[in-house]
């Protein structure tokens, strides 16, 4: 079920108007409704919490500026889902600001390459399943984080936000057609990256 | 149905938007292909681990601190708050204190015939007009340094330091009271001449403009070497404009013959042999104040195959900022501008020094790799042995893999 449908429309609605009139614990209440949503959308795509949590922040606040442009044309979730998308594309490539010396297998801040589930520790299989879990969650990050921008984000969106293609196209502005080719290189460029150690 | 017929269809037969048919078509096949069972199984594993990953919460209080940062007031709204508000009280305020500001400048400068003597010529005057307006010098003005009253024609040492400020090795001669800088410093890397010579002077600048002799002795070599530049620029042939003129010359473009110029010792290196780096690199490694700022620079040198210029920026980078998380990064860059530039001996050498002074970076397999691919470059027998041992060493990085690949190709 998709964050727009959890919150109906009528619901963001009342509240965005409020915001718009200037009413800041209005669009508090729309933040907490939507913050999970645009802060795994962040996060899965930097791979760093504080970053995410900061251009999450950002996206909010762009929203906030922005409102009083909203016209209710779109519900208010695909609105914010667009700004958010965009936002992350541009924040990734401004990331180049500060650009490091990028490498094929890394990014900066990696602290090497992640752990093959077969290999570690000496060899031996895990029994915890927990810890398996967890390198399993590193790994696949790991590829995501090798993926280009665009197909980071759309994998993003369908895999983890579970929007359908329909609510992709519309929120990234292309047409379905693109969504479904670009989604099904980015899945394979993942199996190729991933299959391996799964 | 052809395998990859069946494979392009995957991502939609995961997601069911594949036409009945098609799905029918596309099972068929898989269930008569091991080889793409095997692949199908394997994308909807990645798949399903992907969405594994699931949702995640931002640290509890998050909304409330957007609501703060929303209700904050903009940058600028506090700085018209507190440089206006409220007006009735600051407008007079400001007011009167630019007159008084203005009566003091003026009431000095009328009482200082050393600051009316000292007054530049006009900077809208073109460099050309400036040249043309320069007296032959009587005799040799003291150096600007000594006097700090610079006449409007002077073209002191700073003149052929800026000139020559695009390699360590031309200004470092010309600073009074350094040596010579040693042929075997690198070229174009600056750490003496950013740390003492014409960048900081130069920074002082731009920052603060001060109207000091030195500074305006400064400007005025600017604007010369700029003159000297774009003169090189519209008239030499295409082999001479990047050559660095002789000293006696360059005087000579700017500053008549026998201009003090001239009085300045002489580099001790040949000139014919300084390659100085392209202008435009030179500014931008001067304008790059902060580590960011040169490493950036220096990065986009070497994504725009200017490699001269990026080895020079990395050079700098390391050598003013050796903390910098960054340094392994450029160490590696300036091994990589060095394959570029078809120069695997000196490649080799910068890799070394990663691998030596960074032993725990994660950026020792890739160096190892691109190492023993230089050193194969040069038919040396010890690539080989150095992918083997990279091979031995680092089993799990991707560079491994490449390195059993190179030698099964490379390797007998």
């Amino acid at each position: 079920m998709s964050e727009a449908e959890r919150h109906p429309p009528d619901e963001d609605r009342d509240l965005v108007a409020r915001a718009q009139a200037g009413d800041t614990r209005a669009f508090e209440e729309l933040v907490r409704r939507h913050q999970r949503w645009v802060f795994t959308l962040a996060f899965r795509m930097v791979g760093d919490g504080a970053e995410a949590e900061d251009l999450a922040q950002e996206v909010f606040l762009r929203a906030y500026r922005g409102l009083a442009g909203f016209r209710g044309a779109a519900r208010f979730s695909t609105w914010l889902h667009s700004i958010a998308s965009h936002h992350c594309l541009t924040a990734l490539e401004t990331r180049s600001r500060q650009p490091l010396y990028r490498l094929e297998r890394e990014r900066p801040g990696d602290d090497g390459p992640p752990p093959r589930l077969d290999r570690v520790p000496n060899g031996a299989p895990r029994a915890d399943a927990v810890l398996e879990q967890r390198d399993r969650a590193r790994l696949v990050q790991a590829a995501l984080a090798r993926l280009s921008t665009d197909h980071r984000l759309i994998v993003v969106l369908r895999d983890i936000q579970g929007m359908s293609y329909e609510a992709i196209a519309e929120t990234l502005g292309i047409e379905l057609g693109t969504v479904r080719s670009r989604l099904h290189r980015a899945r394979m460029e993942l199996k190729e990256l991933l299959a391996p150690d799964l | 149905m052809t395998c990859d017929t069946a494979r392009e269809t995957f991502s939609d037969l995961y997601d069911g938007r594949l036409p009945l048919p098609a799905q029918e078509a596309v099972h068929r096949h898989l269930q008569a292909c091991p080889a793409c069972q095997a692949e199908w199984a394997a994308f909807q594993r990645v798949v399903l681990a992907v969405s594994d990953l699931g949702g995640a919460e931002p640290s509890p209080g998050f909304a409330a601190r957007v609501r703060q940062q929303v209700e904050a007031p903009g940058w600028w709204e506090r700085a018209v708050r507190w440089l206006f508000l409220p007006v009735r009280v600051k407008m007079p305020l400001h007011a009167a204190a630019l007159l008084v500001l203005g009566l003091a400048g003026l009431l000095v400068y009328e009482r200082s015939p050393e600051l009316r003597k000292g007054t530049p010529p006009p900077r809208t005057l073109p460099p050309t007009a400036v040249r043309s307006q320069r007296p032959a010098p009587p005799e040799a003005p003291p150096p600007v340094a000594e006097t700090g009253k610079p006449e409007a024609f002077t073209p002191p040492p700073l003149a052929e330091r800026q000139q020559g400020s695009t390699t360590p090795q031309e200004a470092a001669p010309s600073a009074p009271a350094q040596a010579p800088a040693p042929a075997s410093v690198p070229q174009g890397s600056p750490p003496e001449e950013q740390a003492r010579g014409v960048p900081s002077a130069r920074g002082k600048a731009a920052e603060a403009e001060p109207a000091g002799p030195a500074a305006d002795a400064l400007k005025r070599a600017e604007t010369s070497a700029e003159a000297r530049r774009d003169q090189a620029d519209s008239a030499s042939s295409a082999g001479k404009v990047e050559e660095a003129p002789p000293p006696g010359a360059a005087s000579g473009a700017a500053v008549s013959p026998s201009s003090p110029a001239q009085s300045v010792p002489a580099p001790s290196t040949p000139p014919a042999a300084q390659v100085p780096a392209p202008r435009e690199t030179s500014r931008k490694v001067l304008a790059a104040r902060t580590p960011d700022a040169l490493y950036s620079a220096a990065l986009t040198d070497l994504a725009g195959q200017r490699y001269p210029q990026a080895l020079n920026g990395f050079r700098a980078f390391i050598a003013q900022y050796p903390q910098d998380p960054k340094v392994p990064y450029a160490r590696l860059a300036l091994g990589d501008a060095q394959v570029a530039q078809g120069h695997p001996l000196e490649a080799i050498q910068e890799y070394d020094t990663l691998i030596r002074q960074f032993p725990q970076s994660p950026l020792v397999p890739t160096a190892l790799f691109r190492q023993a691919q230089a050193r194969l470059t040069l038919a040396d027998p010890s690539g080989c042995t150095q992918l083997r041992d990279l091979a031995d060493r680092f089993p799990r990085v991707p560079e491994a893999a490449q390195a059993r690949d190179v030698m099964t190709k490379r390797c007998p």
